[in-house]
């Protein structure tokens, strides 16, 4: 990683000139993109299935490797896929619009999965789980597997595990785009609680406009590009 | 939970395959253990039956692969004698063969007077005396699998014996063996006037530069023999080669196909759980951590096939010495040294199987795991 000299200043997450291409550059799903994203925001990144939002969300957890610019978290720069594995396991928490549990696992193992190698103590990670597993009412259903629970319930346990390493930004994609409306709301409550409550900076990637309007900043990406930052809009202000 | 519990969920979620995987490497482990012990086996005996009689320097006959075939004239034991630093020489003719009842053992011959006599530990009886030439010593398992005693009768191809004595043995191969003096088993194998071995008792034992300077002078003097020093017996020898090659051979052999079995269930379940690989990558765990994941669950299968490997092998070559009647002839026990030595080579098999799945888990991007279906 490398540090600039004045990284008190710096934004939680910068991307400069950011642009990912598949497909030996045929496709091109993010342009030379430029973003800030302050400590504390709630931010949703709104646009149309394939208009590169989920892209950009992998680029800006580290799971994606940019084909050119440069991203940096809390002013340095991760470079390899380790050391963006050490941001993911300690800083930056990550749910997906399905929920990539361990089907092997139970709901009280997926959670403990992310704290081995943060956490030491076996006890302690068993504690904090079921911390979590009480805050996402599913305390009741620690022993069951994934797939003997609901979809909704997939979900809360997939908000609670990005969770448990108290990371300074979640990134979610899509989070309630397999849930019915009632299962909705309790997910995107879940959220809100955890960007007022806990101070915990938040971007989710939607194209619900209910849930855009959550959100105090919607970044608006079409064709892998940034068409509209609702924070440079006047009223925003 | 801990760490180690991940890669035993990931191998009882496919408990068939990962049990035929722990099975190809205990069938590996297994055979090393069976066929090593084998020629390993005859081996020891063989050269604690030599060290046991005092003999330094072994000869037989240059080029014989089986020994028992090996036909050197008698008169060359006086030759040999003159040799330097030489005490005594004695020829010796053996034979393998078989009771009336199937069991087979070995059969030596010495020259009454040798000093090979006086090397044997008599339980009962006595040796047998100048022109006692019915007269047999036999080892004490054999005595007792025969049901015979010292001054009891019996009869071998058509002839008449008379136990001298009983002789009890450190080795297998002395406790299985009888011994009678040298004409009459020339006489009742047809090969008079020769022997198959020379044992030499040398003056000084304790230089082994000597021994080897002696050895170099003696295959000059008698360049169709081959002479070799009792400790170097079964590097030398080319039944003992033929053997220690043999299960060398079917060892690694064995140990290639578990290679390949590990590395083919390892690779398939990596590629099955690429996107399992690609939660784990996202939820934060680093390269490191994944590429110990894959090379636990990889070291757990050899080490459970090491395991029932070193059970599975120490029953069969057990089942095999004792079904295969040569049990007169090598100890049935598997040396421990050997069991660690398999064990660790199959743990490393196990490691090195798992190596390349394990790289190729780490090689990839999260996102690119998780697009993987």
């Amino acid at each position: 990683m490398s540090t600039p000299s004045a990284w008190n200043t710096e934004p939680l997450l910068r991307l400069h000139e950011v642009s990912r291409y598949f497909e030996e550059g045929r496709v091109q799903a993010v342009h030379g993109l430029d973003l800030s994203i302050e400590a504390g925001e709630f931010v949703a990144l709104v646009g149309r299935s394939g208009s590169g939002k989920t892209t950009l969300l992998h680029l800006m957890a580290g799971i994606e490797r940019p084909s050119t610019g440069r991203i940096w978290f809390e002013g340095m720069e991760p470079f390899r896929n380790g050391a963006w594995a050490a941001l993911r396991a300690r800083r930056i928490g990550l749910v997906f619009q399905r929920d990539n549990l361990l089907p092997t696992l139970n709901a009280q193992e997926n959670l403990e999965i992310p704290m081995i190698g943060v956490e030491a103590s076996e006890k302690r990670r068993r504690q904090r789980a079921i911390e979590l597993l009480e805050r996402v009412g599913m305390v009741h259903r620690a022993g069951h597997k994934p797939k003997q629970l609901s979809g909704g319930e997939r979900q809360r346990l997939a908000i609670a595990r990005s969770l448990v390493n108290r990371p300074v930004l979640v990134l979610a994609d899509e989070p309630t785009g397999n849930l019915d409306s009632a299962n909705a709301q309790a997910v995107m409550t879940l959220l809100r609680s955890i960007n007022e409550e806990d101070g915990v900076t938040l971007v989710v990637v939607t194209h619900d406009k209910e849930i855009a309007a959550c959100a105090r900043r919607r970044l608006y990406i079409s064709d892998g590009r940034l068409i509209l930052d609702s924070s440079d809009l006047p009223e925003h202000h | 939970m801990r760490f180690v519990t991940l890669p035993l969920r990931n191998l009882s979620h496919r408990p068939l395959r990962s049990l035929l995987t722990l099975l190809g490497v205990a069938v590996a482990v297994a055979a090393c253990i069976t066929f090593t012990s084998l020629s390993r086996g005859f081996e020891e005996s063989w050269v604690l039956a030599l060290e046991e009689r005092g003999t330094d320097i072994y000869v037989t006959y240059k080029g014989v692969v089986d020994i028992l075939l090996s036909s050197i004239e008698e008169e060359l034991g006086e030759e040999l004698k003159q040799a330097p630093g030489v005490r005594d020489v004695t020829g010796e003719l053996a034979w393998m063969g078989s009771l009336d009842e199937g069991q087979p053992i070995l059969v030596i011959g010495w020259p009454i007077g040798s000093y090979l006599w006086t090397t044997l530990s008599l339980q009962s009886g006595r040796l047998p005396a100048e022109g006692e030439n019915d007269r047999v010593i036999i080892g004490g398992s054999l005595s007792e699998a025969m049901a015979l005693k010292a001054g009891d009768e019996f009869n071998l191809r058509g002839h008449h014996f008379k136990v001298s004595g009983i002789a009890r043995s450190g080795g297998v191969v002395r406790n299985y063996a009888l011994v009678l003096p040298l004409p009459t088993l020339q006489k009742i194998i047809h090969r008079e006037g020769v022997v198959t071995t020379y044992n030499i008792h040398l003056e000084q034992k304790s230089d082994p530069a000597a021994i080897a300077t002696l050895i170099e002078q003696l295959k000059v003097r008698f360049p169709d023999l081959q002479f070799m020093q009792t400790s170097s017996v079964g590097r030398e020898n080319q039944t003992m080669q033929f053997f220690n090659g043999i299960a060398w051979s079917m060892s690694t052999l064995a140990f290639i196909i578990a290679f390949v079995v590990m590395l083919n269930t390892l690779f398939m379940s990596v590629t099955e759980r690429t996107r399992e690989i690609g939660i784990l990558a996202a939820v934060g765990w680093g390269p490191g951590r994944i590429f110990a994941l894959i090379l636990l669950e990889g070291g757990i299968l050899a080490t459970g096939g090491a395991l029932a490997g070193l059970l599975l092998g120490s029953e069969l070559f057990r089942l095999l010495v004792h079904l295969g009647g040569i049990s007169a002839f090598i100890d049935a026990d598997v040396e421990p040294h050997l069991m660690i030595l398999v064990a660790g080579a199959a743990l490393l098999l196990g490691l090195a199987g798992s190596f390349f799945p394990a790289l190729r888990a780490v090689r990839m991007w999260p996102a690119e795991a998780l697009r993987q279906e």
